[in-house]
């Protein structure tokens, strides 16, 4: 080098202050040292006492109302129980929220880009409206509604007797385990489930041996339509064999609740509906902008093809958008996810608001806010994994 | 009209009348009227701007004309939704930029179509799908999805795809326009290929050799408006007027 410059004077040397190298060393120095500082007067503001979690193996003595499908008794059970039926609790909102607001998103999202005037302006209103209210005051507002907008139960509103709704909740119909025509046990259910699994998987690999026989010899061998046929035979066989094993239970007024059927309480109701409708409005803007990054060609070829609206949205236009908005839908889904920690705010029991009971009533504060935020994080995680593994299977196909 | 004689007897499928298209303020086609025969290959000549893409795109309604009429194998288009629907298994359309499927795979995408459309079953739509790749000579290529191609390729896919919905009319917005020119040729093949097959075609497109070689007839716009029209021999030769003369000294 030096050779090549041989003209050059000699370069001025660097400052030290201005090196890249020390610079670096100067930002890391200052992280360690702050990093080190926190570490210390945490272990001085909590060092000098006992921790543990055997406390939570203790019986929990309180109750915790709005279960489903379950009926833990608190005053027998350990916290640890009572913490899983509030992770159940949490689980439940989790599920139907992320399932509600993906459908109602999308409907929203194309709605918006519909070219029917009405429509797509109702649309932005939604979006508008729902994106812009703090969340907080959305889920009381929509508990205020429930309990005071609908009637006292004794005044239900009746919708063929099948639903009902009232201010202690809609009550709707649910499937029940039953012994079945022979009057067998309830086990029958269960039974009858594992065969409908068992179809199930015996209809998939028919249809794969099907999918190969084709492929290979290129004969039709209705891949699909045999697997159906397997897979719905062996439910509705079983099923009868069995004696139908499983009733509907529709809901009856019964003095100032409901019994039978299942009952989605205000305070799960209020909860739900707020973390749906807040989701939803951003997957619907999420949804509106991954179909308007699609190049217009594709909207023209389906066009030229003779696809209908519909087709040409289900078909061509939906398909590619879904793989752009996974990533963005992935972080709407770990919001809600978190969010639903505002059920304290609608005294929900989530699994926030148990632990919430539990650390009141026996104190240990950090082992408690260190297993609510393990218990977060596994499930952020659980939907991470599921959300890689949907992105990975889709855009295999591109390839 | 110069037309051949061969195609003198042949009824008229597409006529259009007075044809006038607007966007907003600016006025993209000037009374266009015009008619072609039935295996007719036409090409459609102009320099940039000149609405060629906005006529040819009226004609399968991807563009609403505001004014005239534009009637194609006795079907009126306008705002009647089955006149749309059948004008659109009628017409196929060849894009510049191929706009195939990118999420299907080249089978998939010929065969979306036939089976979605004209609710054909799954296996006689593949057959036929691999007959027509047969055709445009890429059959080995049917598994692989539209980014693995190139661009000659996928063109072609996109031509089979069109031929697919077994339209009476091919209409073509510079289908070469895009292509490195080593794949210009066998694009230019197949469609040469299906003009001798007897399709009736509306061609826009800067390839002077298709226009001189394959075409019945050449029309020419300007600024909106159909300004000349005659077999290449006279086009190319014997220009009447003097914006063709003009556009003809700038691209020979
Ligand atoms: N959607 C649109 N909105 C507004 N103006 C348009 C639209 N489409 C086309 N135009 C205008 O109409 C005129 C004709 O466009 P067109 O695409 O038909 O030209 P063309 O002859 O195909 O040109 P090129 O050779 O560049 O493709 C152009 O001035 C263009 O800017
Ligand atoms: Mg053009």
């Amino acid at each position: 080098m030096t050779t090549m410059t041989g003209g050059l004077p000699p370069p001025a040397p660097t400052p030290l202050f201005f090196r890249r190298g020390f610079r670096n060393l100067l930002a890391q120095g200052v992280y360690v040292g702050v990093t080190a500082l926190v570490i210390f007067y945490v272990v001085q503001a909590l060092g000098g006492r006992e921790y543990g979690f055997g406390f939570l193996n203790q019986p929990a003595a309180f109750d915790v109302g709005n279960q489903w499908l379950i009926n833990v008794d608190g005053t027998t059970n350990t916290r640890f129980t009572m913490y899983l039926v509030g992770i159940w609790a949490t689980a439940r909102v989790v599920m139907v929220t992320l399932l509600l607001s993906t459908v109602l998103g999308v409907a929203v999202g194309v709605a918006r880009l519909s070219p029917n005037w009405l429509l797509s302006k109702m649309a932005m209103l939604f979006v508008e409206i729902f994106r812009n209210m703090p969340l907080f005051v959305q889920i009381v507002l929509w508990y205020a509604i429930v309990l005071f907008g609908l009637p006292q139960i004794q005044n239900a509103l009746d919708l063929g007797d099948t639903f009902f709704l009232s201010n202690r909740g809609i009550a709707v119909p649910w499937p029940e385990p039953d012994g079945g025509l022979y009057g067998g046990p309830e086990w029958l259910t269960a039974v009858w489930a594992a065969a409908v699994a068992a179809a199930a998987v015996a209809a998939w690999f028919v249809r794969r041996r099907r999918q190969e026989l084709e492929r290979e010899t290129g004969q039709p061998h209705y891949p699909n339509r045999w697997g159906i046929r397997l897979f719905a035979g062996g439910a509705l066989v079983s099923f009868l064999a069995l004696g139908l094993p499983l009733t509907i239970d529709v809901p009856v007024l019964s003095g100032t609740d409901y019994a039978e059927g299942l009952t989605l309480r205000p305070e799960f109701t209020a909860l739900t509906l707020g973390l749906t409708i807040y989701t939803a409005s951003f997957i619907a803007e999420i949804v509106r902008a991954s179909i308007q990054a699609l190049p217009k060609g594709q909207t023209e070829a389906a066009n030229a093809i003779g696809l209908s609206g519909y087709q040409r949205l289900t078909l061509v236009i939906l398909p590619q958008a879904l793989r752009q908005m996974i990533p963005s839908v992935t972080n709407q889904y770990l919001n809600a996810s978190k969010n639903s920690s505002l059920a304290y705010g609608v005294s929900y029991a989530d699994l926030f608001f148990v632990a919430n009971i539990i650390q009141n009533k026996i104190g240990h504060a950090v082992e408690v806010f260190a297993l609510i935020i393990v218990t977060y994080m596994l499930m952020s995680l659980a939907i991470s994994v599921v959300m890689n593994f949907l992105n990975s299977r889709l855009t295999l196909t591109r390839v | 009209m110069g037309n051949e004689a061969a195609s003198a007897a042949a009824p008229e499928i597409i006529v259009t009348e007075g044809v006038e298209k607007w966007f907003g303020d600016f006025q993209a086609l000037d009374d266009v009227t015009m008619s072609v025969k039935e295996h007719e290959i036409v090409v459609v000549l102009g320099p940039s701007g000149s609405g060629k893409s906005t006529f040819i795109r009226c004609l399968n309604r991807l563009e609403e004309h505001d004014a005239g009429r534009i009637v194609i194998d006795g079907i009126e288009l306008n705002d009647d939704v089955r006149n749309l629907n059948a004008i659109r298994s009628e017409v196929g359309m060849v894009f510049q930029q191929f706009n195939l499927f990118p999420h299907l795979s080249v089978l998939n995408n010929i065969t979306l179509g036939p089976r979605k459309v004209r609710r054909q079953p799954k296996r006689e739509a593949e057959e036929q799908a691999m007959q027509l790749l047969e055709r445009v000579g890429i059959p080995e290529q049917a598994e692989k999805f539209p980014a693995q191609l190139s661009g000659g390729q996928q063109q072609r896919v996109a031509i089979a795809r069109s031929l697919a919905m077994q339209p009476k009319i091919m209409l073509f917005d510079e289908p070469t326009s895009a292509l490195d020119p080593e794949m210009i040729k066998e694009v230019l093949d197949v469609m040469q290929e299906l003009a001798e097959s007897g399709m009736t075609m509306v061609v826009v497109t800067h390839e002077m050799g298709f226009a001189r070689g394959v075409a019945d007839r050449v029309m020419f716009f300007d600024e909106g408006a159909l300004v000349e029209q005659g077999t290449p021999n006279h086009f190319f030769d014997n220009p009447r007027e003097e914006r063709t003369k003009l556009f003809l000294s700038q691209i020979l």
